[in-house]
């Protein structure tokens, strides 16, 4: 085995280069990178094989190979090899500890040249064809160089001690750690990454930052951490899908930190500093001139190319067609889960740093996108989410009154039209807006709610907690049925036929899929059907000829890195992308507009 | 015990996190106000406090400061790393299900509920606990403990249509280490079918059968709660149809696999596709094919499989990945392997055993030499070393070996554990040492002599000197002559015997590989079984496997098939064996350097059951046959699993008949849906993705029926009774009822199982190498060197091994060519 640190790398860093060659030996990897300048004059890089992957199946295949003269590259993600066997106490059928047998080939891997053992590493890209791969490897930074000579000196004054993986969390061990002293290449080295928090959260927003300032009782201090990346630390902590809290290490050994519960605790606390009069809100950052940008819709992510652009010195008009701001926000989701003043103190937030919000201002045909291309602004960020609800496609349902989208339904109601949709409410679909509408229809004393759900309780996406207040609060939950037909009474719903459904295999997406049961249906009553089960854009408010390309969701085509429409100067983001999704992630889709924006910007002068 | 070795860092851990407050559900009504609360100040800093911070470093410098070869570089950036290669072999391995998504078994809930793996980190000496098993609440040692089996394996519910393959023989594994570390200890292994996987397995279930304090009950586990105040834990199950509760102090979960975390984006980086587990799809028959030139897989990313198989999958992959590289294989620049057990010596009083491993584990010194210089020394009788002596020494040959030498002293060098001493000690004596077991221990304080420097391995002088000392303090004797010197030329050769799957396999990996080839076949016609029976894999052409193969070993150059002919005689070194090979056409010697044994092996044919008297009664693979031309005209099956196998005469699980019976049975309920078919059996034993037959099955409508085991836990009584024209009565006692029972129908299909070659122990003796009582040969290793036999230069694999499926046979097939392969270009 050779040490990896001794071939010689594409450093992106010069500086470390020049260190790197001063000390660096002549060795079989530096002719392997040879070949790929010198192609042709030796076939070495023919003789050559990856492996990925430094378990039992790795290594032996590795020895087998180096036995024959090959040359192999033993690429390994974690910082040791031995994989789960040099885990294990015994093997099924010897006393021995595995990693005593294990030994002896750990031993050949160490004694052979042919092999190079890459750890801390993934493999990033395989081009090419059999006999001619081209392989990229990205070799995470070890934080200890070969200078090491072992003494252990680090691991004693090391005041982080995370739990030990290899000890599958048993015991501690220090940042700085070989992790398995029994298996190559028995090197320190000090793991930095990201924490999986951050790395989970589609906005990377730093939870263990401003986790750590509450626990240190800096709550203000804390909500700043979460402004840096997310713009509605008040809306976020009551309506995020927290995707960090699933991650959460802790939840290995009890149960996860309640992260969201911590950021609205946090923003809640400098909420009341400000409407105390004891906090100021920011001041307008100071605008650049000749840097119009119009920003159409003002749900979480127009509100965050605002905030961004803003902070950019850029000077930002939100255009709302509705009389309220916050989008799917104020118009979607129901109170008893987001209070109003909620959305509106993280908008006034967003406000004072200058941006202008306008409501009741439709953009599409008058003014057109190219209207306010004329009118001075030099971009334009569409951001007008997904409102369309999607039909259930059954007979009866175009005819018959009483079958209400929930995004209408919702909308009525969240814009203070608070009146009763009947009194036997089927709410149809197992997402968020589902249990939204059903409980909402508890709150206007409707008599009997239920939901109807074609998969079982274990495939619903709506969030657990949500599911467990709605049967709480007396909704009933119907798992495996589906709508077949709408009957209705004087041109009015009053049941509806239903069948049963079971889960049969797997599809190609993991799920199990819903087959109906024949001869299963059933009716039920019913005077009021919301069918909730996706929603689509609307994108019926733009003029003809507006030249966007869309897609056949409905949706516009932007090129994902950049989130740049086929329009130049045009970008959007947020659920007129990608169809319906979480408030985080179009705050994260929005981030990257906001940031092509302010390059685009730049580069048109 | 003492506690200080449990973590008390962390002293919150388990505490639940802060409970979000609630609108009262009564103050809800009509009213839109917030349902949730939100945290007040104090319970806020509270549940901020649990956050473990990730505990990764935070760059503060401490260990700089104290790193006096500044070898600390915190703006280390990584690196990108571009490399050439011909083949990728993918082995990114496996991980455990996470048993928290199933809620109700407590796992992070309940402190003393946890994994096989978590069990097994404390078993392993190097383990945070030294070896010990504790319980996690408290430190204390349990005594009760209970197993509960397939935690997220076979279970499709959560996505896991599969068996683990490896759980039911590690639990057994784990039960046997707790009950014997632990006074008094009571194991419970709660479990559905009992699966233990792999050659050796059952007989290894049967003495944990028969040990009083380790019971194996059949069991569906429905719930797990703590006791508050012990922490104990009561499991809720049903068995045999009774709801039953016990408490327990530990409760392990054997979770199943999943595929490693990194699998799916490599699969997209490498260009493989994916089953719907995320396994790597593979070949039916080669399970290191990808479907993709040039990208070969290899251990628990193509599917749960034992280490074994990850093994001899490692060595298929190797040899497949070189066919895609210029030249294939060459001949020169290979490492060394490991070295190979030697023996010898003569009568004499002190002998000398040497572990290899433990040797290289603690020392710097040298084996083979200083097992060449211990055996010039005085007072040596007999000295051997061996890869792992307490492996080698649970072997009845060696133990024979050492008896024959009448050793009377024994010097064990050196041990890595000290742990090991009672194994060497009850070994030895069986041996016939009656005078004095030493064994060294280089790590240990304790050590003959005074340790070498800090940091400085003793050398094979010095750790000669040590042994010299322990032989004088035992009584001396006399030296050893060295070994007779080597003339016959080598020869790079191969010979192959048996041209079944196996054997053709084998034969043509060689000769790809670049060597001649031999290739042996006692009966007039290549091909073995296949020749009988088409393969059960559902291939693009089943038949094809067979003739395709036949067509590239006639189109092969270097290869020569000799049918009719047998191996009789085997002399001369390993590299230089002289073979003698007899035919029709008489008797003649010549050159290989190396053998691949191949002879594989044949459904048992049972005496009794009616069959052969009767033409409704058929075994597995003749009904397989029936069914294969399209038709079946009967009403009814009845399925008999376990015929022959798994009893007193043959204690062994024949692995592949559960499998083909539920194929079997599907190809009925496809030929003929209403027909009614019923397995008896005693545990379905469907390994890894064969799980989905039997899922199938049950949705098809085949009916199970579980046959109860006489007392002694040995092969279930069953008769069959005919009537003339009529259907078969099969009659039988069943498990969950006990009451006797009868099941009618036309056809009785037996599975029967797979025997070894009744020769093999003959072919064993010509060849000089281990062969067990059921006549399968035996591996250096069970595990790690699964295709290699205790002689040098001779490699087998396929039913010779043990009995197994068809692409197990390739693979091991492929594995044992590549290790000849390797074995050949070192010696010449």
């Amino acid at each position: 085995m050779t040490r990896s640190e001794k071939q010689k790398p594409e450093k992106p860093d010069v500086r470390r280069q020049d260190a790197g060659e001063t000390r660096a030996a002549k060795t079989r990897a530096d002719e392997a990178s040879a070949t790929e300048t010198n192609a042709g004059k030796t076939s070495a890089a023919n003789r050559s094989v990856l492996v990925v992957g430094a378990g039992i199946s790795g290594i032996e295949t590795a020895l087998e190979l180096a036995a024959e003269g090959i040359e192999v590259f033993l690429v390994e993600e974690g910082p040791t090899v031995g994989g789960t066997m040099a885990q294990l106490g015994g093997t099924s059928l010897s006393d021995m500890p595995a990693f005593c047998q294990l030994a002896p080939k750990l031993e050949a891997l160490r004694q052979s040249s042919n092999i190079h053992l890459i750890t801390n590493a993934s493999v990033r890209e395989i081009k090419g064809e059999a006999g001619a791969f081209e392989v990229l490897v990205k070799e995470r930074p070890s934080r200890v160089n070969e200078n090491c000579t072992f003494c252990g000196a680090c691991a004693v004054v090391c005041p982080i001690k995370p739990f030990n993986t290899f000890d599958e969390g048993l015991a501690l061990r220090t940042a700085v750690d070989a992790q398995n002293w029994s298996s190559p290449p028995q090197l320190y080295n000090i793991e930095t990454e990201v924490p999986v928090c951050v790395e989970t959260c589609p906005a990377n927003v730093n939870v263990r930052t401003y986790v750590g300032l509450i626990a240190d009782g800096k709550y203000t201090e804390a909500v700043d951490v979460v402004r840096q990346t997310n713009p509605l630390p008040a809306v976020c902590g009551r309506v995020c899908h927290h995707p960090c809290e699933s991650a959460c290490n802790r939840g290995k050994y009890d149960e996860p930190i309640a992260i969201d519960a911590l950021k609205r605790f946090a923003s809640d606390y400098e909420m009341k500093l400000r409407q105390d009069g004891k906090l100021p809100f920011p001041k307008p950052t100071k605008k650049k001139r000749n840097s119009k940008v119009a920003v159409v819709g003002s749900g979480p992510a127009g509100l965050t190319v605002a905030y961004d652009l803003a902070l950019k010195g850029r000077e930002c008009t939100i255009f709302e067609a509705a009389p309220v701001p916050g989008g799917m926000l104020w118009l979607g989701i129901p109170e008893y889960r987001l209070p109003r003043h909620v959305i509106q103190y993280d908008i006034d937030y967003i406000q004072a740093l200058g941006v202008e919000l306008k409501l009741n201002s439709p953009v599409g045909k008058d003014p057109s996108v190219d209207d306010l291309f004329k009118q001075g602004f030099r971009a334009v960020f569409l951001g007008v989410g997904a409102h369309q609800g999607l039909k259930l496609g059954v007979p009866g349902e175009e005819e018959l009154e009483g079958i209400l989208d929930c995004v209408v339904f919702l909308r009525d109601i969240n814009l203070g039209n608070k009146e009763k949709p009947g009194e036997k409410v089927t709410v149809i679909g197992g997402g968020n807006s589902a249990i939204d509408s059903a409980r909402t229809a508890m709150r206007l004393g409707c008599e009997e709610v239920s939901i109807l759900y074609r998969r079982s309780r274990l495939e619903m996406p709506a969030n657990s907690w949500e599911i467990d207040e709605a049967e709480r609060e007396g909704v009933k939950i119907h798992y495996l049925a589906a709508p077949v037909k709408m009957l209705g009474k004087n041109g009015r719903v009053s049941s509806m036929l239903c069948t049963k459904m079971r889960l049969g295999k797997l599809d190609a997406s993991g799920r199990r899929r819903p087959i109906p049961v024949e001869g299963s249906e059933f009716k039920i009553q019913t005077d009021c059907v919301v069918p909730a089960i996706s929603q689509e854009p609307d994108l019926s408010f733009l003029q003809e000829g507006h030249g966007l390309e869309i897609s056949k969701w409905n949706s516009f085509v932007v090129n994902e890195k950049t989130m740049a429409t086929n329009r130049p100067g045009v970008f959007a983001a947020g659920d007129c992308v990608t169809g319906p999704a979480t408030v985080i992630q179009a705050i994260a889709a929005a981030h990257v507009a906001a940031k092509s924006i302010e390059k685009y910007l730049e580069e048109s002068g | 015990m003492k506690k200080s070795k449990f973590i008390t860092e962390f002293g919150d851990i388990p505490a639940p996190r802060e409970k979000m407050p609630h609108l009262p559900l009564e103050e809800r009504g009509q009213s839109f106000e917030e349902v949730e609360q939100g945290f007040e100040e104090e319970r806020a800093l509270k549940e901020a406090r649990r956050c473990l911070s990730c505990r990764r470093c935070i760059g503060c410098g401490l260990c700089l400061a104290e790193c006096d070869p500044r070898a600390v570089v915190y703006d280390d950036g990584g690196r990108n790393i571009k490399l050439k290669v011909g083949a990728v072999v993918l082995a990114p391995g496996q991980e455990e299900f996470d048993a928290g998504k199933i809620g109700e078994l407590g796992y992070r809930r309940f402190a003393n509920v946890i994994t096989n793996v978590e069990l097994e980190r404390m078993l392993s000496p190097t383990g945070p606990y030294g070896g010990l098993v504790l319980r996690p609440s408290d430190g204390e040692v349990p005594s009760r403990i209970a197993f509960i089996q397939c935690v997220g394996s076979r279970n499709e519910a959560i996505g896991a249509d599969y068996c683990s393959n490896i759980c039911c023989m590690s639990a057994m594994k784990e039960a046997v280490s707790l009950s014997e570390q632990i006074e008094g200890a009571g194991v419970k292994i709660l479990h559905r079918d009992i699966r233990p996987f792999g050659k050796g397995s059952e007989e290894f279930y049967l003495s944990v059968k028969s040990r009083e304090n380790i019971g194996l009950v059949p069991a569906m586990v429905t719930k797990v709660e703590e006791v508050s105040g012990n922490k104990n834990l009561v499991v809720e199950f049903s068995s045999n149809g009774e709801k039953q509760k016990e408490e327990f102090e530990l409760v392990v979960l054997s979770v199943g696999v999943r595929p490693s975390a990194s699998a799916r984006g490599l699969s997209r980086t490498a260009r493989v596709k994916l089953n719907k587990y995320g396994f790597c799809l593979t070949d039916q028959l080669n399970s290191v094919l990808t479907g993709k030139d040039g990208v070969v897989v290899a251990g628990g990313f193509a599917g749960p499989g034992s280490i074994s198989s990850a093994v001899c999958q490692a060595g298929a992959a190797a040899a497949v990945a070189l066919r895609s590289l210029d030249g294939g294989a060459a001949p020169d620049d290979g490492d060394r392997g490991e070295a190979e057990t030697a023996s010898g010596g003569k009568s004499g009083s002190t002998g000398v055993f040497i572990c290899k491993y433990g040797l290289s584990s603690s020392s710097g010194a040298d084996a083979e030499k200083l097992l060449e210089e211990l055996r010039k020394a005085p007072g040596v009788s007999f000295a051997v070393a061996s890869e792992f002596l307490c492996v080698e020494l649970s072997r009845a040959g060696f133990i024979k070996q050492i008896s024959e030498e009448n050793v009377s002293r024994a010097i064990v060098v050196p041990c890595y554990q000290s742990t090991y001493r009672p194994l060497f000690e009850k070994a030895l004596r069986e041996a016939g040492v009656v005078e004095r077991v030493e064994v060294m221990d280089l790590l240990s304080v304790d050590s003959p002599s005074t340790l070498p420097e800090p940091g400085k391995r003793p050398d094979t002088s010095q750790v000669k000197e040590w042994v010299l000392e322990l032989i004088k303090k035992a009584e001396g004797s006399r030296p050893t002559p060295s070994e007779e010197g080597l003339d016959v030329e080598q020869s790079s050769s191969a010979l192959v015997i048996g041209a079944g799957l196996a054997g053709l396999t084998a034969a043509m990996e060689l000769s790809r590989l670049g060597h001649e080839v031999t290739l042996l076949e006692k009966h007039r016609q290549p091909g073995g079984n296949l020749l009988r029976f088409p393969l059960p894999v559902e291939a693009e052409g089943e038949k094809d496997a067979l003739s395709s193969l036949r067509e590239e070993v006639e189109a092969t150059i270097n290869m020569k098939l000799l049918t009719s002919t047998e191996l009789v005689g085997l002399s001369g070194e390993s590299g230089r064996f002289s073979a003698e090979l007899r035919s029709d056409a008489g008797q003649k010697k010549e050159r290989f350097g190396a053998v691949v044994v191949c002879t594989g092996g044949s459904e048992h044919v049972p005496d009794g059951l009616l069959h052969g008297r009767d033409k409704r009664v058929a075994t597995q693979s003749e009904f397989q046959k029936a069914l294969a031309g399209g038709e079946f005209d009967g009403s009814s099956v009845v399925m008999i699993q376990c015929v022959g196998s798994r009893n007193e005469e043959w204690p062994v699980c024949s692995r592949v008949c559960c499998a083909q019976a539920l194929r079997n049975a599907l190809k009925v309920t496809e030929l003929k849906p209403e027909a009614r078919v019923t397995i008896l059996h005693r545990d379905i034993r469907v390994y890894s993705l064969e799980e989905e037959l039997l899922s199938e099955a049950m949705e098809k409508g085949v009916e199970f029926v579980r046959m109860k085991e006489d007392s002694s836990g040995g092969s279930p009584r069953i008769t069959l009774e005919t009537k003339e024209g009529g259907q078969v009565s099969v009659n039988f006692t069943e498990r969950a009822s006990g009451a006797e029972k009868t099941v009618s129908a036309d056809t009785v299909v037996l599975s029967t199982g797979m025997r070894p070659q009744p020769d093999s122990a003959e072919l064993a003796g010509v060849l000089s190498i281990d062969v067990d009582e059921k006549g399968h040969f035996r591996e250096a290793h069970p595990e790690l060197r699964p295709v290699e036999t205790s002689r040098k230069g001779i490699y087998f694999c396929g039913l010779a091994h043990s009995p197994q499926t068809a692409s197990e046979t390739v693979a091991q097939a492929l594995a044992a060519a590549k290790k000849a392969s390797s074995f050949l270009k070192r010696s010449v």
